[in-house]
């Protein structure tokens, strides 16, 4: 049949051409998807270029705003994204405000297609902080929050996620509340040069399936120093995860990396009692430091020093660390309004290898329950300088039930309480002995009375006075009481304590490693 | 004649009786075996169809005691009849048949009987074991997800009766799920969901269970 047309040889290599193109345009639409390499992509492409520092865009009525007025922009859930689906995920955005003054651009991947979520006045009501007459066509989103049916499977108003401000991200799991904060990246937190605070600039969420029960985010991170690629898994649950999968590329050397930052509030608690009278016998979302290396679980209370504090931690491959909020009685904190037994403790299950380097603790003196002022991270060993790239994989767990990680064999200090060091005389009279004293309380499964324990205890800038322990048949654990003089009060003084088996010198117990703050 | 002569007379006279009794039973025993021989033989001759009827019922009564088996079912009635090639075919046919029937008849009664006894085994549903079997069928299905072999092996299975192929199917099954697989992995807390949702189900339509309902509760 073609001979029957005229067909001269250009019109049969371009017919030729002309199919082979459209049909590896056919090959290669049909199997692209957007995925983390697209961002890993854009990301290292960004690095290359100098970096732009983002420009305000809100109104000074807006900018102005305190933070009680912000929260007060109501986003209507009727409007909710995927609310017309049958989606158990449904997205809200937070609108620009306060210091939250720089857009960000939020996409949503629907079968491999990228449809940008375009900002719209009317999600928002903004009647209630009198600007409803206000021009906002022109601004953005400033964040944006994730809902899903956690406490109730009807109820499918649940906040389980936020990301708001530069690469902060919170979540929870159920019956939870807010409590600390996560970050994309940390760099030069409490150096003197200032510390640089990267920003995700844009989200790409794929849309979820009816019956899907985890949320994949993809961001595109960026600061004067560094680009990032990160993929976000959020699994909502009783514990609620989020695996974090990160490709960061260095614009120039960085003096402190932080890794899987964590950020969070200890304003005062037994271990470190509020200086004026409060009926709250804590305030903090975390108490504790905890780490676990190959062969050693740490655990370190946290305080609300005088002068900014710095701990570090140097390990070689970790396996895990986290703020933990080791109380979780109500009776513990007494507080109607902010609940702090609901906040979760959040551990970074460390997923791939991260060599030699340590975990610092930032504490940050603070007069009220407002400021974050604890910070930790892991700081790697390695210097990384203009051009190098560093590839990170955690997973965060958000969870009230942290005692189920450890192993039996390992009891925990449970409560760690702070006293002036006293002895008991021959009238029965305890007299204060000018030292200082921690009250320890040990539990685990692995201890009883029927096994006596030693301690092993050691300590810097001081002198241990006394290292006693007592049964406490109500823990049914161990009490140790420490007393300690300090050396020179304007430095901290580190205090470590194990409990070992009496007989068989058996390790059965955390280590506490207790920082009595500079005075 | 003295005494012991006539006792030793008749004590001889007993033995030569015995003797000549145990001779003409043997000599009886012979002649059915020749007579059967025989028997066989003439009926077989140019007879497939007689060859092929011993050769089934020679697989269910045995080569050992066929011949006895034979004869003590009166095979011989045949050796008078007119058509003795017929009369040994009908009698192998029908000894046949009935062994067959026999032996489906037993296997029958034996396999009510193992019915039966695992019937007697099983409980009733009431609330509270519906309950408890949701409840350890969850546990169950939750140590599959995490291959928790010890107690699979020596709790759940002898537990819930379940048999290998059993075993196979609902470990097949799950091994596919790879979806609640990778929610495992990225969150071990979410098994406390999956089993909440489990239990949910099973107390809604427990016979739909994955796990053995059926061989458990009458």
């Amino acid at each position: 049949m073609s001979n029957l047309f005229p067909i001269s040889r250009f019109s049969k290599t371009l017919t030729y051409k002309i199919a082979c193109i459209a049909s590896l345009s056919c090959l290669s639409f049909s199997s692209w998807a957007f995925t983390f390499n697209d961002v890993v992509t854009k990301a290292e492409k960004l690095s290359k270029k100098a970096y732009v520092q983002p420009s305000k865009n809100i109104p000074s009525e807006l900018s102005s705003l305190q933070f009680a007025d912000y929260q007060k922009i109501y986003f209507k859930h009727d409007k909710a994204y995927w609310n017309d689906r049958k989606s158990r995920f449904k997205l809200e955005f937070y609108h620009e405000g306060m210091y939250f003054d720089v857009p960000v651009k939020i996409n949503e991947i629907v079968n491999n297609q990228v449809n940008e979520i375009k900002f719209d006045p009317d999600y928002f009501d903004l009647s209630s902080v009198h600007l409803e007459n206000l021009d906002t066509k022109k601004l953005g989103f400033a964040g944006f929050k994730v809902h899903y049916p956690i406490n109730n499977p009807t109820k499918t108003d649940d906040e389980i996620f936020t990301a708001l401000g530069g690469s902060y991200f919170r979540a929870v799991g159920k019956d939870q509340r807010y409590g600390l904060s996560a970050r994309g990246l940390a760099i030069d937190t409490g150096e003197m040069s200032g510390e640089e605070f990267p920003r995700f600039k844009e989200y790409w969420i794929e849309r979820p399936e009816p019956n899907q029960k985890h949320l994949v985010i993809y961001a595109l991170l960026d600061s004067q120093s560094v680009t990032g690629a990160y993929k976000i898994t959020l699994v909502p649950s009783i514990d609620t995860t989020v695996t974090v999968e990160a490709k960061v590329f260095f614009r120039n050397s960085v003096k402190k990396l932080g890794i899987a930052p964590l950020t969070s509030m200890f304003l005062y608690g037994p271990n470190q009692p509020s200086p004026l009278l409060n009926y709250r016998p804590a305030m903090h979302d975390s108490n504790g430091l905890s780490i676990v290396t190959k062969n050693e679980w740490i655990w370190r209370p946290l305080n609300n020093p005088k002068r900014l504090s710095f701990s570090s931690y140097s390990l070689e491959n970790p396996k895990a660390f986290g703020l933990i909020q080791r109380d979780k009685g109500f009776d513990d904190y007494q507080d109607l309004d902010d609940h702090y037994e609901l906040r979760p403790s959040v551990w970074v299950e460390i997923l791939n290898d991260w060599q030699k380097g340590r975990v610092e603790l930032v504490e940050i003196p603070t007069a009220d329950e407002t400021n974050d002022n604890i910070v930790t991270f892991w700081v790697p060993e390695k210097q990384y300088k203009a051009g190098d790239v560093l590839d990170v994989k955690y997973r965060l767990h958000y969870s009230l039930n942290e005692q189920q990680r450890y192993p039996k064999n390992e009891a925990r200090a449970e409560t760690t309480r702070l006293s002036l060091g006293d002895i008991k005389q021959a009238n029965l009279i305890r007299k204060l002995d000018g030292s200082n004293a921690y009250v320890i309380d040990f539990v685990g499964p692995n201890l009883s009375e029927q096994k006596p324990v030693k301690i092993i205890s050691s300590i810097n800038n001081g002198s241990i006075v006394s290292c006693d322990s007592q049964y406490n048949s109500v823990t049914k654990g161990w009490r140790v009481i420490v007393r300690f003089n300090v050396e020179d009060n304007k430095k901290p003084t580190d205090i470590r304590l194990q409990l070992a088996s009496a007989t068989t010198g058996e390790i059965l117990s955390e280590t506490w490693s207790g920082q009595f703050p500079a005075q | 004649m003295k005494i012991s002569n006539i006792l030793t007379y008749a004590i001889v006279s007993i033995l030569a009786a015995g003797c000549v009794k145990n001779n003409t039973s043997s000599t009886n025993g012979k002649i059915e075996v020749d007579q059967l021989t025989i028997l066989k033989q003439r009926s077989e001759q140019n007879n497939p169809f007689v060859v092929n009827a011993k050769k089934q019922l020679l697989q269910l009564v045995g080569d050992n005691h066929f011949d006895s088996y034979i004869t003590k079912h009166g095979i011989l009635n045949c050796k008078d009849d007119s058509n003795q090639s017929s009369c040994v075919l009908n009698f192998y046919l029908n000894q046949y048949y009935k062994l067959k029937y026999d032996i489906q008849l037993k296997k029958v009664i034996e396999e009510n009987q193992a019915e039966h006894k695992i019937e007697l085994t099983k409980i009733n549903p009431t609330e509270g074991n519906v309950k408890n079997y949701c409840q350890w069928s969850a546990d169950f299905v939750e140590a599959v997800y995490t291959n928790d072999i010890d107690n699979i092996n020596i709790r759940y299975q002898p537990l819930f009766k379940m048999s290998v192929q059993d075993m196979a199917t609902l470990k097949a099954k799950i091994l596919k799920d790879n979806y609640s697989h990778f929610l495992i992995d990225e969150n071990p807390s979410i098994l406390q969901e999956m089993r909440a949702d489990f239990m949910e189900k099973c107390l809604s339509s427990p016979k739909d269970n994955i796990i053995n309902y059926i061989n458990i509760f009458r």
